[in-house]
């Protein structure tokens, strides 16, 4: 078999085992989706905004909850039960299991974006020109590969159940500091600073500069921020496996 | 051939068949997101009939009018019109229809779109806010189907001094300096969707008296009102002294954005306003709401409050806007005597020049919708008569600002309608009263907010 289909096989299997524990799955699915309909729909009235506003800030959200929890948390826990061990004397290599794990946080990222769009559009009356909906999801998706990252970084760091901690302390603060449930703008100047340190705000940034509003500082900067937190994270992977190594 | 019928080339097939559907799905899934003036926005409601009705039609009153809606436009207007059998009829005796009211001076931004609506005020001339929302409207706002907000026209970011009068909320707003900035400045904002443009003047006076702020100097005000003109679209200027209004209409600018407060307008001023063309928005609402007098006998409400008490009104307060109207008593501005605003409305209106109403909502002492009803009021006081003051809300703005299809009733106008009980024609206080609001044909549900017993 050559790399591509292993990579193939192993994002179905992981895909797999994601949709066979529907007790996870789904919640992970549902939860940016039910916040979005409440805060974006429910408790929003017309003409306000709100919907597409916080439509490119949930889009970034949707990535967190698959990201963090099903590959953070999640190796996290297979490391303790030895199944990283079985990967490792299995002719598989290490980017392969990796990147499997995060294309099938893509594939979750992508089935919740595609649901907010359509909560969004039909729900909350959100239009956009179709050149701006693609070009939203190209950065909703690839919001997915820092947040993967950072993922396993958790999980490869911490046992199974500090990793849950520890995870729910980083999803919080990347939610509410990355300003993806309320405007970072509301916040006091303290709270604004620590947004400049949270990748999900500059994420957010770019995705409210491309669904076409005014933000503080230029697209290009918050793009480059992304793309220095990707490659710290990718960093930081590689230095926590070479870690939790065994 | 021979190859694909192996298993593993079978496999390959259903593998690429399993990638290409989801692709297919996306595609499809794209191709259906709602874009702008999509057709696949909900279509015009299908129309209604107002029976036996006193008619404002934006400029005069016709008794006993029949208007006939159809598909989100009024198709016809006027005494003797026949009664289509197909259309819902509304009952018109002891009524007034008018058109949905403009708001010529608002600042919006969370739910205002709503709010205003909620007062039968249709279409909102927004003076300075963040141009993103604004640009999002914009796309559907020539469009029929129906909505639950106001439509929106903006200046989006104003033109001011580094950390002049509109920097001071924290907004990123654009400043400049220089007249040689302006035409660039002027570009950006058009780039960005403005409909117009907003210039903050406030410059002290000759002893270095005046607003606690920079101000833009008059060169670069001037170059701004060039600028703007020069590329078809109408510069607004913000005064609050008479020396600064007399500067801003001698600089061109069409129009005026408040009354200025610290005298009453002189001959000269009045003068030069009618000569020049050029329209004042007074907004006695928001200067009311600031005037520091305090009421003539002890236990008498003030102006805001008096208003948002009145039992047409208060109901339809969001907790948020009531509060808004009442705020006042922490913002003592010296400088702001409703008398003296009111006394120069008399003066430019008799001199003939064109008077908007505009509310400034959401600034201390006003509410989003609700204050252009007391501005009407206040415009009534100042010496407009009734109808007068009407078309101040309606056909006014409408031909002052190019909105070809609002603030008329007749054959071809967008159907934003206004049903009031009584006759505000001559009380211009039944402009509360309101029994029926459509926006673009479509009837809106009003919103009541109970307040906590």
């Amino acid at each position: 078999m050559n790399s591509w289909n292993l990579l193939w096989h192993e994002t179905v299997a992981e895909w797999r085992k994601a949709w066979r524990q529907p007790a996870f799955a789904i919640p992970t699915l549902v939860l940016p989706l039910a916040f979005y309909a409440l805060f974006g729909i429910v408790l929003a009235r017309p003409g306000g905004g709100n919907a597409a506003y916080l439509m490119a800030t949930y889009g970034v959200f949707a990535s967190l909850g698959p990201a963090l929890f099903a590959f953070g948390a999640g190796i996290a826990h297979e490391r303790e039960v030895g199944q990283l061990a079985l990967k490792q004397v299995a002719p598989l290599p290490v980017p392969l299991y990796l990147g499997a794990k995060l294309l099938t946080c893509m594939g979750f990222t992508a089935l919740v974006i595609v649901a907010l769009y359509a909560l969004a559009a039909w729900g909350g009356g959100v239009v956009l020109p179709r050149a701006t909906w693609l070009q939203l999801a190209l950065v909703h998706l690839l919001a997915a590969v820092p947040m993967g990252l950072l993922g396993l970084v958790v999980g490869l760091s911490f046992g199974a159940s500090a990793a849950m901690g520890v995870t729910n302390l980083v999803f919080l603060g990347l939610a509410v500091l990355g300003g993806l449930w309320i405007p970072v703008f509301l916040f006091p100047g303290w709270m604004q600073a620590l947004s400049q340190a949270m990748p999900s705000y500059h994420l957010a940034e770019l995705a409210l500069a491309v669904s076409g509003r005014d933000i503080a500082g230029s697209a290009l900067g918050h793009g480059a921020a992304a793309l220095g937190f990707t490659l710290a994270f990718a960093a930081a992977v590689a230095w926590a496996w070479r870690r939790a190594h065994r | 051939m021979h190859r694909l019928t192996t298993a593993a080339g079978r496999q390959r097939l259903r593998r690429i068949g399993v990638v290409l559907a989801v692709a297919a799905a996306l595609a499809g899934f794209f191709w259906a997101l709602p874009e702008p003036d999509d057709e696949r926005l909900a279509p015009p409601a299908p129309g209604f009939v107002v029976r036996d009705v006193r008619l404002f039609d934006g400029e005069h009153v016709v008794e006993r009018a029949t208007v006939v809606v159809r598909a989100g436009r009024i198709t016809e207007a006027g005494p003797g019109v026949a009664v289509p059998p197909d259309l819902q009829v509304v009952e018109g005796r002891g009524r007034t229809l008018m058109p949905g009211l403009i708001d010529a001076h608002v600042h919006t931004w969370g739910d205002a779109l709503a709010e205003t609506l909620n007062f039968g005020v249709t279409t909102v001339l927004d003076m300075f806010s963040d141009p993103g929302p604004a640009r999002v409207l914009r796309r559907s706002r020539e469009a029929l189907a129906p909505r639950a907000h106001a439509d929106l026209f903006s200046a989006g970011w104003l033109a001011t001094a580094p950390r002049g009068h509109g920097a001071q909320f924290g907004l990123p707003v654009p400043t400049l300096g220089t007249p040689g900035e302006a035409s660039a400045w002027v570009d950006a904002r058009l780039a960005e969707g403005s409909d117009y443009i907003k210039i903050v003047y406030e410059p002290r006076d000759a002893n270095g008296l005046g607003a606690p702020f920079p101000s833009l100097d008059r060169a670069t005000m001037a170059a701004l009102i060039a600028a703007t003109q020069a590329r078809g679209r109408l510069a607004m200027v913000h005064v609050s002294r008479l020396v600064a209004a007399h500067e801003a209409l001698e600089a061109g600018a069409d129009g005026l954005v408040h009354v200025h407060a610290d005298r009453v307008a002189d001959a000269a001023l009045v003068q030069l306003a009618r000569e020049r063309g050029a329209f004042v928005t007074p907004t006695l609402a928001v200067i009311a709401g600031f005037d520091p007098t305090p009421p003539a006998t002890a236990g008498e409400a003030r102006e805001n409050q008096r208003f948002a008490a009145d039992p047409a009104v208060r109901p339809y307060l969001t907790p948020d806007q009531r509060r808004g109207l009442e705020n006042s008593a922490g913002t003592k501005l010296v400088m702001f005597r409703l008398d003296t605003a009111l006394a120069s409305v008399r003066a430019l209106h008799e001199g003939g020049v064109d008077i908007l109403a505009g509310s400034d909502a959401p600034n201390p002492g006003t509410a989003h919708g609700a204050s252009l009803h007391h501005e009407l009021e206040l415009l009534v006081r100042a010496g407009l008569t009734p109808i007068e003051a009407l078309r101040a809300a309606t056909s006014v703005p409408a031909r002052r600002f190019d909105l070809a299809d609002r603030g008329r009733i007749a054959p071809g106008q967008r159907a934003d309608l206004l049903l009031v009980a009584g006759d505000p024609t001559t009380d211009i206080r039944a402009t509360r009263a309101i029994e029926r609001i459509w926006k673009n044909g479509a009837g809106v549900e009003r919103r009541r907010y109970p307040e906590a017993p």
